[in-house]
């Protein structure tokens, strides 16, 4: 088994040599997937998975759009398999049999936010968009609001595949422009603990080595004794706090062992440096780049995307000419007439993002998989936004992108009756994975799901 | 869990503003700057002060002491990263916590440094010494300086196991780096660990740390590690005579420095665009722009400068790129004292605060106005509501941005924030979107009367100049500079029960003529420096 190497990932992404049946080295080490009983074990619970639902999904991406879009330039003509894309998401056009679109879904949690008086137009949106949680609780006077509740599909998804055998690297890629944040975090734990946002690519990579699988196994076994210690370290503090402190201890400890775990099944994920571009059009290409090398070899099967913030001070894109910020320009699209700039402006951002979509999952659908899929088969790239249009949120811009070997039906436009739950839609996305959840989010919800409207009938 | 917490002044401030907001408010939505500023906060509890749980270091805290520890080849193996600011300040305990990814991350910087700088830092070992008595020499040496407190007996035989066993397979240096590795994981390293004694003040050597990281931001030095150990901080005057020992020291200009660049928000000004089409040029002003900001409020920091020196001093710094920008006269090559142009004056006047608080493409009164009542006086406007419509387009070319900004903002339901904002705002209007004078706009005189219109110092003024005079004489903004310091010092936002202790240190500076450095000196007056901040259940 080889390690996947810088040159194999970038002939993955390029598909400069589309004749190699796979991507070299997509594999793990002492991992989940050798060995014969872990094969059968394997077996067993896709099994499980596909009495649940046909083709479980394997991959889940999540991609966090911020500031909404506007209706008229940003849903589609026609309806069904009979659409047009509208000339915001126009970039798509090469992948449209892999995308649904819909319309008629809404962020009921967001909305009853704001009635009750405690939203402000983005946090309740970005942090109900994949927990179907209110937030109410934050940093005074920050723009850091806690959540009231988790997780989020993301994490709950990542637990089936940790609970059905599987351990990667990480729990999830985590990655964005911005540190995490009541207007940027959408990846909540059960506890309420949002992702970090992380660079740091050492936790996912391997770097480009000739060690002796002895070196190897030294270092795993050093690894091993250290972090045993810095866990009694840990334990032996608990006692001597309380409260806050120990909450916060808790974790850090449950974080160890999770760790611990993983070192365990070490999947072995080479790859060279990634230099940080300082442009940020570049740095767009680098977070789906970073996620498509870490996935083809098997190192995290989850994954979320916060280009920005949400809200006030939002992005400016100068490379595409967009010099007022997004956010900015999302209220001006709404007050000024047609013919005013802000609108191709606005639209200037969409383009860009939905091209920076279509690279991403072109180079997904590039790189083979030791079985003969393609990366993308087998995942679902769900994009959302904390808004839809004017800080609100019905008739969400939710978009979905999924592999063949995905119980979505895609290729359509999916125009739902009004006012469909997105809590719905989180159980229908979580159902693709195989997971047996009826409801998602606050119990104040009723269950449900849209299994009906998105998979293959 | 953190509370909210009262600003003298804001929830009145909320309340009016609230009552104000209905659909239809233009011109704010958007500014950069309004996310920092969110809804009313639930109702205080009187007396209730605030709480500072175990929270990590902050990331310049981190390489401060990497650096510190191993040198400065240490802090560069760390990952690119952020962290989040609450009120500004990235300091804030409620926001400095590890997930599962960081602390993987921190793991790994940890390997990192002990295999590829921390040699270098160990003890030298005698001649004929065994290799495990070495290892044990160097560890005791350093293990008390990583985890910032004694290392007892049984601890340092425990490291040793480790050390026994990564040297029966790696060999005794691997297994020397691999006992800094477990250190540098520790939670006495990774986080500001304060348990306190059975009375709830903290031990000598937590109140070493608590000074070196409020004064330096970075690990206590031998001496104060010593000054600990002695019991010469069990004094007060052993504090004092550590405090001014820490406060002669460049590492705490540097920290205080950094304490006004958070506050002013300069970081952004290396991230801001500007449409190089209006303003052409303008990264090249990036760079002279951030060493002039950081000239002129270090110079005032080592100099005994005053908090009113701030706003109104005519001297500031710049190499011949920013004084052409001023449009001043250089005097000579490299950074040089440069005497502000009319109509400049303080930091308000330079171009570090005016381009950051600048539209790309135009100025901006809202902005500059928000940054006063927020940051100068601790009086947030209560922030746009969800729902607005309609917002500032480009000006037309007949017309002002001011006029503009008027226009947009005339309904009842902006005016009541905008009345207070805007009249701030507009004492800039001479200087352009990247801080450029200029005294008309689209052919237009600019007019530049504005109001302070809030504070002890509220009435009319001509100009950012007359506006700068005025914070620079009000008390009231020397007791947001107190707040301000609070939170960043004491990690934390203010809660009612520790507004009296923020008037204290505000009186303390005003006492000691106005100096800057009296927000340092002044906590160590205040019992609160000596106790644990977090209590709950203890």
């Amino acid at each position: 088994m080889k390690p996947i190497t810088r040159r194999a990932a970038l002939r993955g992404f390029g598909g400069i040599l589309v004749s190699l049946p796979v991507l070299e080295g997509c594999t793990s080490f002492d991992g989940l997937w050798s060995g014969p009983a872990r094969q059968a074990e394997a077996r067993q619970v896709e099994a499980r998975r596909e009495s649940l639902v046909e083709n479980p999904a394997k991959r889940f991406i999540a991609l966090m759009c911020p500031d909404g879009m506007e209706p008229d330039f940003w849903f589609p003509t026609g309806s069904g398999r009979d659409f047009t894309l509208n000339v915001q998401n126009a970039p798509l056009e090469p992948i449209k049999q892999h995308l649904i679109l819909t319309k008629g879904i809404a962020n009921q949690v967001a909305i009853d936010q704001n009635v009750a008086g405690f939203g402000n137009g983005h946090t309740e949106g970005v942090q109900s968009l994949l927990t179907g949680f209110q937030n109410r609780e934050r940093v005074a006077m920050s723009n850091d609001w806690y959540s009231l509740g988790g997780p989020s599909i993301d994490r709950t998804i990542s637990a089936m595949h940790e609970r059905d055998g599987y351990v990667g690297r990480v729990r999830g890629i985590h990655l964005g422009e911005e540190g995490v944040g009541g207007y940027s975090s959408i990846s909540i734990g059960e506890d309420s603990t949002r992702a970090d946002y992380t660079w740091d690519m050492s936790v996912l990579f391997d770097s480009p080595g000739s060690a002796t699988a002895i070196a190897l196994e030294n270092a795993r076994l050093r690894r091993r004794s250290i972090l045993d210690g810095t866990i009694a370290d840990y334990t032996r503090l608990q006692p001597r706090v309380s409260g806050e402190d120990k909450l916060r201890l808790d974790a850090h400890l449950e974080s160890l062992r999770s760790i611990e775990r993983r070192m365990e099944t070490v999947v072995t994920c080479v790859h060279d440096t990634f230099p940080m571009p300082a442009d940020g059009d570049e740095r767009r290409d680098l977070i789906y780049d970073i996620i498509t090398a870490a996935m083809s070899c098997d190192a995290a099967r989850v994954a979320t995307v916060v280009f920005h913030h949400s809200g006030g001070g939002g992005p400016q894109l100068p490379f595409v000419g967009v010099f007022e910020d997004i956010h900015e320009l999302s209220h001006q699209v709404v007050g000024e007439p047609p013919e005013h700039g802000s609108h191709a402006l606005f639209t200037a951002y969409h383009q860009w993002w939905s091209r920076k979509t279509l690279r991403f999952v072109e180079n997904l659908k590039s790189i083979r998989m030791p079985d003969g899929t393609t990366l993308f088969d087998e995942t679902v790239i769900f994009q959302g936004s904390e808004i839809a249009w004017n800080h609100a949120t019905p008739d969400m811009p939710f978009l979905i992108l999924a592999g063949d070997r995905t119980p979505f039906d895609t290729g359509r436009f999916v125009e739902l009756a009004p006012q469909q739950l997105h809590t719905h839609l989180l159980v229908t996305l979580l159902q693709a994975f195989g997971h047996d959840a009826t409801h998602v989010g606050d119990p104040v919800y009723p269950a449900g799901d849209l299994n009906s409207a998105f998979f293959k009938p | 869990m953190a509370r909210s917490v009262r600003i003298p002044g804001r929830r009145t401030r909320h309340a009016v503003c609230a009552l104000g907001f209905l659909a239809g408010c233009v011109g704010a939505v958007g500014e950069p700057g309004w996310s920092d500023v969110t809804e009313p906060p639930p109702p205080p509890e009187p007396g209730v002060m605030g709480s500072t749980p175990i929270h990590r270091l902050t990331r310049v805290e981190l390489a401060n002491t990497l650096t510190d520890l191993f040198g400065p080849d240490a802090a560069a193996l760390m990952p690119p990263g952020t962290d989040p600011e609450v009120q500004s300040f990235d300091s804030n305990s409620a926001v400095l916590t590890y997930s599962e990814t960081s602390i993987d991350s921190m793991m790994r910087l940890a390997e990192s440094v002990s295999e590829n700088v921390a040699d270098a830092a160990l003890e030298p070992c005698a001649g004929g010494a065994s290799e495990r008595d070495c290892a044990s020499m160097q560890i005791a040496a350093i293990g008390p300086r990583i985890l910032r407190r004694t290392l007892p007996s049984d601890e340092l035989t425990e490291l040793m196991l480790l050390w026994d066993d990564v040297q029966l397979r790696e060999g005794a240096a691997v297994a020397t780096r691999a006992v800094i590795q477990r250190l540098l994981m520790s939670p006495d390293f990774q986080y500001h660990i304060e348990l306190g004694d059975a009375s709830g003040r903290l031990t000598p050597e937590e109140l070493a740390s608590r000074l070196s990281y409020l004064v330096w931001e970075t690990m206590p030095d031998d001496a104060l590690f010593d000054a600990a150990r002695s019991g010469r901080l069990d004094e007060p005057e052993g504090v004092a005579g550590e405090l001014e020992r820490m406060l002669a020291d460049d590492r705490a200009n540097i920290a205080m420095l950094r304490f006004f660049e958070q506050w002013v928000d300069l970081a952004a000004l290396d991230g801001i665009v500007k449409d190089e089409a209006v303003y052409p040029g303008f990264d090249a002003l990036r760079g002279p722009m951030r060493d002039e900001f950081r000239a002129f409020v270090g110079n005032l920091v080592e100099n005994d400068g005053t908090i009113e020196d701030l706003f109104t001093s005519q001297r500031t710094y710049g190499d011949e790129t920013l004084a052409m920008f001023y449009g001043t006269t250089p005097t000579g090559a490299g950074v040089q004292p440069i005497d502000l142009p009319a109509g400049r004056a303080g930091f308000l006047g330079q171009g570090a605060f005016l381009a950051v608080h600048g539209k790309a493409n135009k100025s901006s009164p809202i902005l500059r106005g928000v940054f006063i009542l927020d940051r100068v006086l601790c009086a947030p406007p209560a922030p746009p509501p969800p729902g607005v419509v309609a917002m500032v387009g480009e000006p037309p070319v007949t017309t002002t941005t001011r006029a503009l900004i008027e226009s947009l903002t005339s309904p009842s339901q902006c005016a009541v924030c905008h009345a207070e904002i805007n009249p701030i705002g507009y004492t800039f209007e001479s200087f352009d979107g990247v801080g450029r004078a200029r005294t008309e706009e689209n052919g237009v005189a600019i007019d530049t009367t504005g109001e302070l219109t809030t504070g002890d110092a509220a009435g009319a003024v001509s100009g950012a100049v007359e506006l700068a005079g005025a914070l620079g004489r009000s008390r009231d903004v020397r007791t947001c500079m107190s707040t301000q310091w609070f939170r960043s010092r004491f990690r934390r936002s203010e809660q009612d029960g520790d507004l009296e202790l923020i008037d204290r240190v505000a009186d303390a500076v005003t006492a000691d003529s106005d100096r800057i450095r009296a927000l340092a000196t002044a906590l160590a007056a205040e019992e609160a420096l000596y106790l644990v901040h977090y209590r709950e259940a203890r």
